[in-house]
């Protein structure tokens, strides 16, 4: 399947090494409201697990292995996330061979090597979710899509149509995948045989060809497979209940995505800068173009169009239904790397020299400034913030989570005596949806802990649209006595309810 | 791989796209920087309109000729323009000029050495007798170039001419490919490229060739497939009777060759290029030649755009129309980079934005129209396009601006020739506007930083001019002397060598 020498062993081994160093820090922060998620739901016996996964946004075949991991080895958050570092690693080789037979070795080494050193697949590779296997199910699909076209249909077969499947019950998003692989396959064809033909005659041709059969018999048996999957969900209302609320994506998230792919998250500001500066890749297309360097779009023509048309046709979709997430489309960037290294590897000689160690000493800055940076706005300490309720909150007070679903990082993490509750009021363990935001039955609520209890430690943090009128309705009713920031949006303030 | 004709399509598609985000309302910053970048926009889009049309792929069907007919061998005069360049050069020109093989040809050297007080004029005379060619030496002034070869028209009876600049060596299968094209008689001049032997000289020998290739090798080839090749004033052989009925070629204009040209077509007369390399000629080897040869052009171009404007000339198809108006129409370019040129410093030092949008919203119009362009320009030019010619070519801003002054203010430039030999020195002052640029985006972008911080507008800003930046250092590169800094730095590290020796020997 993957013939690699002794020396590229060793080079991946390294790589997969220092990766892991650099990834320490990750290791050991916080657990984060996904993962949290993540553990509740494959906890739990494989009936609910699956119960639960269908009402959700996702796909269950990582709550399952996850379910069988930490059946072995544990629910702690550090034994939990190795699980995606092992999906990495294992990720490295494919994406390597991927590289190395659509071009060299040259470009396969720089292009793993920026990706397993990209801030940003390395966050997800030490998250407890199932991105960095869907990376693993994507890279696979490539592999063998592309194997299968080189070889006119004679390698490749089982491990596509395998990889699809694995892909479809990894994560939603793999559908982007497969869509763009079919877009390049049927234009390519066209291509092929538009020329001096009619339309007739070329859709003919198309639909004759063996690579486009077997394409699309893999595709089809795999949605067929996938098809009960989609049954169950109907069955359980479509998710309606549990949508996370993703705003409508404009153009510059279109580059924030390539951005982070390539710096990993930065504060906003940082962000927003590193896309402003979206020029200088108009400076990159005049290299492209060189007259001096290869054509690069008979090599990049596939990474190019698996890049760019998940990203588009997500964007696109989000105006009808709001999915634009950059984590969703993580199975895109070793297409990004593949593209940067393309070039580079065109440029060695002086330039490269230059600008292959300063590339890797800016993206070793950036990813640190990632793990370490509190103005990270995707870090989650919700460690801190049960620390902080372990020392101070008692069984005479009461602890209020908004929005309710972040309710399981503090569980996961908070042993002490005070009792957890969310606002607004939600039960999670009668089926229903989380109830809607209400002035009046905030209210009530607080009026309720006021009769039994003494201090109230509101936790804010994921604002769903109501943060702010809680905040201000227990700022204006009930002293502040302590406030603090634990990381980006995640703060908690506490409340003098009554003297006891 | 040519580019094909759905490309071309889904490139003006994007274009057209491209052109609708500036005409999208709720983006305009100050009112009149930014109608200045809109007419910077649709002079790129009008270009690169002009440019589909020149390799919309296709086939010309129109000439009927013989490639082999053995009675056909009519008359032609060799002339070899000579004004003033060394002997050694003319002599290497007039030599193989000879050695063509025809059987029927005469070769003459149009010495204009004398009318333009060049100190050679005499030996050029001394080479002729020597080679044993003939020498029309003009005593009478005027018309330059073309004055130069209209004298010798004069004096002189063949079928056929054909025009060598001094210092472009004609191989020996020169007529044998050209003239068989002479055989249908509609054809007025057939036109071969014009090749530089010393390409590989220095920067500015291979900037120009790999700009001259684009030329030959592209832009010319599509012209060829709607009748539209014009005159280049050498390599080529023109029918003695065309040139008749056009009253020779043009005196009043620098632009000779682009104006008889015209006239040629007019008449109803075809033109053909003939895409081979049939001689071999060299390029302006310094900086400040280069300079000059491009501002000739400009001039020369920019004077037909305003006082021949070929979209009101008569007797012409509307392709060739569009053909010669897109010729014209690119030394106009110049005024467009320096727009978008100033634009990042008007930001960064005064804190005007000629535009009030989401700068993303913006790429995202921008990027694919300008991939898709590159890709044309790449597939169309066979993969020949560097990123060099592009920089020299954005870098010639002044030299067009110059020539847009000269002509609007009626100031005169001096007519040069273009010098076959390096001039010595150093020519980092032709890159001082540039250089300038560089300092005043550095300039503004610390005094932006300082003010506003690292905003996105700063940032996109910045990154405009480095991008411009970016374009420059080719020509900057080109145009300095480095062999002094790299001599002072060869010294320093001998110095150092010494002085560690000296050490040695004192221990």
């Amino acid at each position: 399947m993957l013939k690699l020498s002794r020396q590229e062993i060793i080079f991946l081994l390294i790589l997969c090494v220092t990766s892991f160093l650099i990834s320490i820090p990750l290791f050991t922060q916080s657990i984060r409201l996904d993962e949290a998620q993540s553990i509740w739901i494959s906890i739990k016996p494989t009936p609910a697990l699956m119960k639960t996964v269908s009402e959700d946004v996702h796909v269950p075949l990582y709550e399952l292995i996850l379910h069988i991991w930490m059946q072995i080895f544990g629910t702690d958050i550090l034994t939990v996330r190795i699980i995606s570092f092992i999906f990495f690693g294992l990720s490295l080789p494919i994406i390597y061979v991927l590289f190395k037979e659509s071009k060299d070795i040259k470009v396969a080494s720089i292009g793993v090597m920026f990706f397993a050193l990209s801030p940003f697949v390395l966050w997800y590779a030490t998250e407890a979710r199932m991105y960095s296997m869907l990376i693993f199910a994507s890279s696979l699909s490539n592999l063998y899509f592309l194997r299968f076209l080189k070889s006119n249909s004679q390698e490749g077969k089982l491990g596509y149509f395998l990889s699809t499947l694995l892909g479809l019950y990894t994560h939603y998003f793999f559908l982007f995948l497969i869509f763009s692989q079919m877009i390049f396959l049927l234009t390519k064809l066209f291509l092929i045989s538009f020329r001096g033909s009619n339309f007739k005659q070329t859709f003919r041709f198309i639909f004759s060809q063996p690579t486009f059969k077997i394409v699309s018999l893999s595709i089809f048996i795999g949605i067929v497979l996938f098809l009960p999957w989609i049954f169950y969900v109907f069955k359980s209302g479509l998710a309606a209940n549990t949508q996370p609320l993703i705003p409508k994506p404009s153009t510059f998230n279109i580059f924030q995505t390539l951005m982070l792919f390539i710096f990993g998250f930065q504060t906003n500001i940082a962000q927003a800068v590193l896309v402003s500066l979206w020029p200088l890749t108009a400076v990159c297309l005049f290299l492209i173009f060189d007259k001096k360097h290869k054509n690069y779009l008979e090599h990049g023509e596939y990474f190019l169009i698996s890049l760019i048309l998940p990203i588009i046709t997500t964007f696109l979709i989000s105006f009808i239904h709001p999915i634009f997430l950059s984590r969703y489309l993580i199975f895109v960037s070793p297409m990004l790397f593949f593209l940067i290294a393309l070039v580079l590897s065109d440029y060695i000689g002086n330039f490269a020299k230059i600008f292959i160690p300063m590339f890797m000493i800016t993206v070793f800055l950036f990813a640190t400034n990632q793990d370490i940076s509190a103005a990270n706005p995707v870090r989650e300490n919700y460690s801190g913030v049960t620390r902080f309720l372990n020392i101070y909150a008692s069984y005479s007070d009461i602890i209020a989570v908004t929005a309710p679903f972040t309710v399981y990082p503090i569980e996961y993490d908070y042993h002490g005596m005070a009792r957890i509750d969310t606002i607004p009021s939600w039960n999670r363990f009668t089926n229903g949806p989380i109830p809607p935001f209400s002035k009046n039955k905030l209210v009530s609520q607080v009026d309720g802990y006021q009769q039994n209890y003494n201090h109230l430690f509101v936790i804010f943090s994921y604002d769903q649209g109501y943060e702010n009128k809680i905040q201000t309705y227990l700022d204006d009713h009930y002293k502040l006595l302590y406030s603090k920031t634990f990381s980006y949006g995640l703060s908690v303030r506490e409340y003098q309810l009554r003297y006891g | 791989m040519r580019i094909t004709r759905r490309f071309l399509i889904i490139n003006m598609i994007l274009a057209i796209l491209y052109i609708v985000w500036w005409l999208i309302p709720g983006h305009v910053g100050n009112l009149w920087l930014y109608n200045f970048l809109l007419i910077g926009e649709v002079y790129h889009l009008l270009v690169a309109s002009l440019f589909w049309h020149t390799i919309w792929p296709g086939e010309r069907k129109d000439l009927n000729f013989f490639l082999k007919r053995d009675d056909f061998y009519p008359s032609v005069d060799i002339f070899i323009t000579v004004a003033g360049e060394p002997e050694d050069v003319v002599k290497k020109t007039v030599l193989a000029a000879k050695s063509i093989k025809y059987p029927n040809s005469k070769v003459y050297i149009l010495n204009d050495g004398f009318v333009s007080n060049k100190s050679n004029w005499r030996d050029i005379e001394l080479l002729a007798t020597d080679i044993g060619v003939e020498c029309i030496t003009r005593t009478v002034g005027g018309g330059a170039k073309a004055g130069n070869i209209n004298n010798a028209l004069s004096q002189t009876f063949s079928d056929i001419v054909v025009i060598f600049d001094a210092d472009m060596v004609p191989y020996q299968n020169f007529l044998e490919n050209v003239i068989p094209y002479f055989s249908d008689p509609s054809v007025g001049f057939v036109q071969t490229p014009q090749y530089y032997a010393n390409f590989s000289k220095n920067d500015i020998t291979a900037g120009a060739w790999e700009q001259q290739e684009l030329f030959f090798q592209t832009i010319m080839v599509g012209k060829d497939k709607t009748n539209s090749a014009f005159l280049c004033g050498t390599n080529v052989a023109i029918r003695r009777i065309c040139l008749n009925d056009v009253r020779g070629l043009n005196e009043e204009n620098i632009a000779e060759d682009f104006l008889t040209s015209l006239a040629i077509h007019q008449h109803g007369w075809k033109s053909v290029y003939l895409s081979k390399v049939l001689s071999e000629g060299l390029s302006p080897e310094d900086p400040l030649s280069y300079v000059k040869q491009q501002l000739r052009w400009a001039r020369g171009s920019l004077e037909v755009l305003f006082g021949y404007n070929p979209l009101f000339k008569r007797g012409m198809s509307w392709s060739q129309k569009i053909e010669y108006l897109g010729s014209a129409l690119y030394y106009l370019n110049g005024v467009v980079v320096f727009i978008d040129m100033i634009m990042p410093i008007l930001f960064l030092i005064f804190g005007i934005l000629a535009i009030s949008s989401l700068t993303t919203f913006f790429a995202v119009f921008f990027l694919p129209f300008m991939f898709a362009s590159l890709y044309t320009l790449n597939k169309a030019s066979e993969g020949k396009v560097t990123f060099r010619a592009i920089s020299f070519s954005q870098s010639l801003w002044f030299i067009q601006i110059m020539a847009l002054l000269s002509i609007t203010f009626g100031m005169k430039i001096e007519f040069f020739v273009t010098p076959k030999k390096k001039q010595a020195g150093n020519f980092l002052y032709l890159a001082y506007p540039h250089m300038i640029y560089i300092i005043l985006i550095v300039i503004g972008s610390v005094l932006a930083l300082f003010r506003w911080g690292f905003t996105p507008s700063v940032a996109t800003n910045i990154s405009w001019g480095v991008f411009n930046a970016i374009l420059f250092i080719p020509f900057i590169k080109a145009c300095g002397n480095w062999d002094l800094f790299y001599d002072l730095r060869h010294k320093s590290l001998v110095s150092n060598v010494k002085s560690t020796e000296t050490v040695v020997e004192e221990v």
